[in-house]
């Protein structure tokens, strides 16, 4: 079965690469500045936005855990393996020990495991970084993916113990045990999280809350150290002369060039100035891919894209309203005309890439992988359904009659684009008017906390797990992000999709799993208080002369064992 | 010397000969008003006639275009995405296919309004407090220019997200919002002026005449800070249009389906590279409409200001 | 003198405290939740511990007086809550100074090139370079900026190869931004320095020194340029006030670390002291560019005495 998530994961597109190492060589006539030979050994990446803290527990954007990875290292890291799934192996700690009920975890340190000042890595090290996550004054915005798992972090994070109570302690300088609330299969995984990475308690303490802002404030164990940060433009890394497994670190310089306009990316990397970056823009796409300097990697991602329904309207009150918006406009077209394509239509919350146990859920789902397209076949005219559930709420037969305000989760030209799509699409296939309300993305946030919108667009990511539980516990009434308060899905289908979903939050048994998804996942289809609209994909270019960079949506790349080859 | 008082007068010593030798003064000619006078010399300046004219025919192609194209501005069709200007689209489709004339058109409604309606109320707003700033002085003085300093000092941006959010987002709450802060930049100027003003003969003379202040500053500071504040105004007037594709850009502009001439300008740069003609259309307009405001404003400065007088 | 200064001293102190409490209230009325800008996906109860933390549960009045404690007593502008540990004192050491260095050469560049431009207009008046140089002014400003920066980076640095596209840290980067900042403001200074030339060649000294038999050269340098720039003069203060707070566009077009997109997105993330501190911080600047603009008027300008406009 892994096979098949490998082969779906690297849909590697090698035009560029095919025709590079058909020639040979590179053609004389190019000249790029970025372009250094095998020698030099220095590597850009390229990132959209800069890191807003390089403070471990504090790291919340993809730009700060990006940035922050090759600083700090974990106890465990990640790796893909030859045949490209993800692996533990080993990081701070050398190996580790679990209790026969596996809820004692005892980790070896590397005995040559240094800071970059050269002090080493010791057992409190660990057990104060972790103290960090769960303290309630620091308030990490992360660490409550661990707060189920290690004993008595709910209570310390929430002020209810002291943290001396936390589930870890230092056996001795360079062993530590976890003990945890329940066996958990994820655990270990948490462990290569950036808020769960190991600071110096010593330099912390020192730097107070200015830890991690600057160049100066800012010291990890892991392969890189920072030494400058321009901070909105760029940040230069080199390597940990400390680091315990330097043997394997081979460049000799990185620098990280924050580029958010896509044109201007595209530029620079026909202009070879940049070795790593996601583009993803159609028109650029195929220019720079006729380079053949760049070897594109493909991976579909775990996050979904979603519209919100206020169920507390009126005029969405009615499940069959909801429905008919959920059916009244065409995924796919909306995928290639809006996005050119780039993304994948979604009829189900779960994205291609979630597993249940070992197998891939579009193996294993059956009729409900692509869920909306089964409920479509049962209401073939939405604009139908539309006027039907408009009776049945009290308000007419006449879809004209019925505005729907569209509150737009940003206002990027992107966002405008597809909203003025949208509009056209509902309002020609449902005889609707929707009216458009841009809005700031995190003002839009803070009105679907209020409750103060109709219909609004919502997208969830996971960088961690592919557990379809994942996004279905969003929508379960009392503790799902998207649950009861913003949403308002009330009634009896509501009541059992949180029964399923509470459950599949509590056991592992794969079996029992997909049968509450396959349960679950029609219920919010159809009653539709929100409804899915597509599936996102990373989009990598690497330079030809990159070797050993991997590509998954959940690593985060630490820069050990790439290097730059001669060609 | 002794005065004769013996001296008498009979009635027929005196004669009438009418006023004859008194017609001499008379101005013959119809008198001149000092704005046919403008007029005047502004018709003489070939460039802002040009100027003239091309912004009139920018203002009736944005009011009639949309009617005589006869399409939609907001309609989308991806079956004609990026088509070059032909004879149908006349300056081609966008790449969700929407004529971009008929846009071009409608957002330039929008920017034009925007520009003249902002550019007016800092206007009649600066200039007035700017010229009581500058003449009076003193106390009055100091009070106006803390203001000015408060008020352009107060975050603008935050200005333009709470306006849009309190009023919506419409074209009366942009210009609101940009004018809010605008007008002091040319209250600034205009005291300058007027305090450069106000020590000079004409005015002292027209104060030793007991001329009231009002009557000082509208008739004899403001008309000679006439040149400046039209330099000021069509300068502002693109400024006002750029300041909305600014915020066109950073996504706090008009809201869609509506459109501006910035916010087509924002659109359409993404795609500089591949269909530059998309980009130019809107830059056009922009610049003919800015170019022409300013040539008007050149024309008007010669014509008005008294010193510049040829 | 020394009573003007300080008379004006004591009025910048009472414009900031107007200027920071009217600020924060308008701040703390902008829609946006600070907090959903730091972190978007997070569990209420998490939020909960966050909104404590950064006191955003504090009533209005009270995180007002903490800022201004904290600004009077340790000189601190406000502390970031999206991006940790961040502060506006240590943006304005890094981003301002970039920002800063690319606006004074940009003005540099301005007020020469404006200035010249200007007085060779207003000399040959009517004259096929006067209409040359006019067209061609307002051709620079007539582009809005984003256009104008996509555009020199695609025909500069990406087809001409002469600069890099984007980028920062050599002498090389400053070219595309400073070009994109210095050409469209030149029409300003052009537009204002024309103006007042024609207005000093009206003047009753021109005529007198032409009619003493003063050569050219001496009559436009010593008497036309020397009075011509005064109103030109008095604008640059305020121009260099601005350098500060740096253009987003052009530094997010070309990569460049500084003060304008902090701005931007302090605004966008509802971040608010961070807002505030800037926003003191550029009336700061302000309120000291027009000090000297005033100072300025009276210096270059003996009609106009300092006393006389403070009195």
């Amino acid at each position: 079965m892994k096979k098949k998530l490998l082969s779906l994961l690297l849909v590697t597109a090698m035009t560029g690469a095919v025709a590079l190492t058909g020639c040979g060589g590179k053609d004389a006539g190019e000249g790029g500045s970025g372009e250094g030979g095998a020698g030099d050994q220095e590597v850009i990446f390229q990132l959209t936005a800069d890191a807003a803290t390089l403070d471990t527990i504090q790291t919340s954007t993809m730009a700060d855990q990006r940035s922050a990875a090759p600083i700090y290292e974990g106890l465990l890291r990640r790796q893909l393996d030859d045949e490209g799934n993800l692996i533990l192996v080993p990081g701070a700690a050398e190996s580790y020990d679990v209790n026969d009920d596996e809820t004692v975890y005892t980790f070896h340190l590397q005995p040559e495991g240094k800071f970059s000042d050269g002090t080493p890595v010791t057992a409190d090290d660990v057990v104060y970084s972790w103290r960090r996550a769960f303290d309630p004054d620091l308030a990490s915005p992360q660490s409550w993916q661990l707060q189920d798992m290690v004993l008595n972090a709910k209570e310390c994070f929430e002020g209810e113990k002291p943290l001396e109570e936390l589930g870890i302690k230092a056996v001795d300088e360079k062993t530590v045990e976890v003990t945890l609330t329940s066996p958990n299969p994820n655990f270990l995984t948490v462990l290569t999280f950036p808020f769960a990475r190991i600071v110096s308690k010593e330099f912390v303490e020192s730097k107070g809350n200015k830890f991690g802002s600057s160049v100066d404030d800012i010291m990890g164990s892991g392969p890189f150290k920072l030494v400058q940060w321009d901070t909105g433009s760029s940040m230069v890394f080199e390597p940990n002369e400390n680091y315990w497994d330097k043997e394997n670190v081979h460049l000799k310089k990185l620098t990280l060039q924050v580029v958010a306009e896509a044109s201007t990316l595209a530029q620079a990397l026909m202009g070879k100035e940049i070795d790593i970056a996601e583009l993803n823009d159609t028109d650029w796409n195929d220019q720079v891919d006729a380079l053949g300097y760049y070897e594109v990697t493909e991976v579909p991602q775990m996050s979904t894209y979603f519209f919100v329904f206020n169920c507390d309207k009126p005029q969405l009150n009615n499940w069959k309203i909801r429905l008919a918006l959920a059916l009244g406009f065409d995924r796919e077209k909306y995928n290639d005309e809006v996005f050119d394509g780039k993304y994948i239509p979604a009829y189900s919350f779960l994205p291609p890439i979630s597993t249940v146990g070992d197998e891939l859920w579009t193996d294993v789902g059956g009729d409900s992988v692509d869920g909306l397209k089964t409920i479509a076949e049962k209401y073939p005219d939405p604009k139908a359904l539309l006027i039907e559930g408009m009776k049945e709420a009290g308000l007419g037969e006449d879809p004209s009659a019925l505005t729907i305000k569209y509150t737009t989760l940003g206002t990027t030209e992107i966002v405008k684009k597809s909203a003025e799509w949208m509009k056209q699409e509902l309002e020609s296939n449902l005889g609707i008017n929707l009216s458009i309300e841009l809005t700031e993305w995190n003002v839009a946030y803070d009105l679907i906390d209020a409750s103060d919108y109709e219909m609004a667009f919502g997208g969830w990511n996971v960088d961690s797990g592919t557990e379809p539980m994942r996004f279905l516990k969003l929508f379960e009434q009392t503790e799902g992000y998207y649950g009861g308060e913003k949403v308002h899905w009330t009634g009896e289908k509501s009541e059992e999709y949180s029964k399923y979903a509470i459950e599949m939050q509590q056991i592992f048994d794969p079996d029992r799993l997909l049968e509450l998804y396959k349960l679950a996942e029609p219920l919010v289809l159809e009653e539709a208080p929100v409804t899915p609209v597509y599936f996102t994909k990373q989009r990598t270019l690497i330079a030809n002369n990159i070797e050993g960079y991997q590509v998954h949506p959940f690593l985060l790349q630490d820069f050990v064992g790439v290097k730059k080859t001669a060609e | 010397m002794e005065l004769n008082n013996n001296i008498t007068f009979a009635e027929d010593d005196f004669e009438v000969i009418g006023t004859k030798g008194l017609d001499a003064e008379k101005i013959s000619k119809p008198s001149v008003t000092f704005w046919s006078d403008v007029w005047r010399r502004f018709r003489a300046n070939k460039l802002s006639m040009l100027g003239l004219v091309i912004l009139i025919l920018v203002v009736i192609m944005v009011c009639f275009g949309p009617f005589i194209s006869g399409k939609d501005y907001q309609f989308i069709d991806y079956s004609i995405k990026n088509l070059r200007p032909n004879g149908t689209y006349w300056f081609g489709t966008d790449e969700m296919g929407r004529d971009i004339f008929t846009r071009v058109c409608y957002g330039g409604r929008i920017s034009i309004i925007i520009g003249i309606a902002c550019t007016l109320v800092s206007f009649l707003i600066g200039s007035s407090l700017g010229g009581v700033a500058g003449y009076l002085g003193g106390k009055v003085d100091d009070f106006i220019m803390r203001v000015i300093e408060i008020i352009s000092s107060i975050p603008y941006l935050v200005l333009v997200v709470i306006l849009s959010f309190v009023l919506g987002r419409s074209m009366f709450s942009l210009v609101f919002a940009m004018t809010i802060t605008a007008w002091t930049g040319t209250a600034r100027m205009v005291r300058g002026q007027v305090m450069q003003l106000k020590g000079q003969d004409f005015v002292s003379a027209a104060i030793a005449l007991g001329s009231s202040p009002s009557r000082i500053i509208v008739k004899h500071l403001l008309p000679n800070t006439l040149g400046i504040i039209i330099v000021n105004l069509t300068l502002s007037i693109p400024n006002f249009i750029f300041s909305e594709s600014f915020l066109s850009y950073i996504g706090l502009g008009v809201q869609p389906p509506e459109t501006s001439w910035g916010a087509l300008a924002s659109l359409y740069q993404t795609r500089l590279m591949f269909d530059p003609y998309q980009l130019f259309f809107p830059c056009l307009m922009i610049v003919l409409t800015v170019l022409s405001f300013h040539l008007i404003g050149d024309g008007l400065t010669d014509a008005l200001d008294p010193k510049l007088r040829k | 003198m020394g009573k003007f200064i300080l008379k004006r001293f004591v009025y910048a102190v009472i414009s900031l405290v107007i200027i920071a409490t009217v600020s924060f209230f308008l701040i703390c009325m902008k829609p946006g939740d600070p907090i959903a800008a730091k972190v978007s996906q997070l569990p209420e109860s998490s939020r909960k511990v966050l909104v404590v933390k950064y006191g955003l549960d504090q009533p209005m009045f009270t995180r007002f007086t903490e800022y201004m404690k904290g600004l009077i007593t340790e000189g601190n502008l406000g502390d970031s809550i999206v991006y940790e540990g961040r502060n506006v004192n240590m943006m304005l050491k890094t981003s301002a100074v970039v920002s800063a260095k690319i606006g004074l050469m940009a003005i540099a560049i301005q007020v020469i090139a404006g200035v010249l431009l200007g007085m060779i207009q207003a000399l040959y008046r009517g004259k096929l370079s006067d209409q040359v140089i006019r067209v061609l002014v307002v051709l620079a400003i007539c582009i809005p900026s984003f256009v104008f920066c996509a555009l020199l980076q695609y025909f500069i640095g990406f087809k001409g190869q002469i600069t890099p596209i984007m980028g920062w840290g050599k002498p090389v980067h400053y070219i595309l931004p400073v070009a994109a900042y210095a050409i469209p403001g030149i029409a300003t200074y052009c537009k204002y320095m024309r103006t007042s030339t024609i207005g000093v060649l009206g003047e009753d000294y021109i005529l007198t020194a032409t009619a003493k038999g003063c050569s050219q050269t001496r009559l436009v340098f010593k008497h036309i340029f020397r009075n011509a720039i005064l109103p030109v003069v008095t604008m640059v203060p305020v121009a260099i006030s601005n350098v500060f707070a740096g253009s987003m566009v052009i530094e997010k077009f070309f990569s460049i670390p500084g003060m304008g997109q902090h701005y931007v997105k302090a605004v966008s993330d509802s971040d608010p002291y961070m807002i505030l501190g800037m926003a003191i911080f550029f009336a700061c600047t302000y309120i000291i560019s027009l000090f000297f603009v005033d100072i300025l008027y009276g210096l270059v300008d003996p009609r106009i005495r300092v006393a006389k406009s403070a009195d």
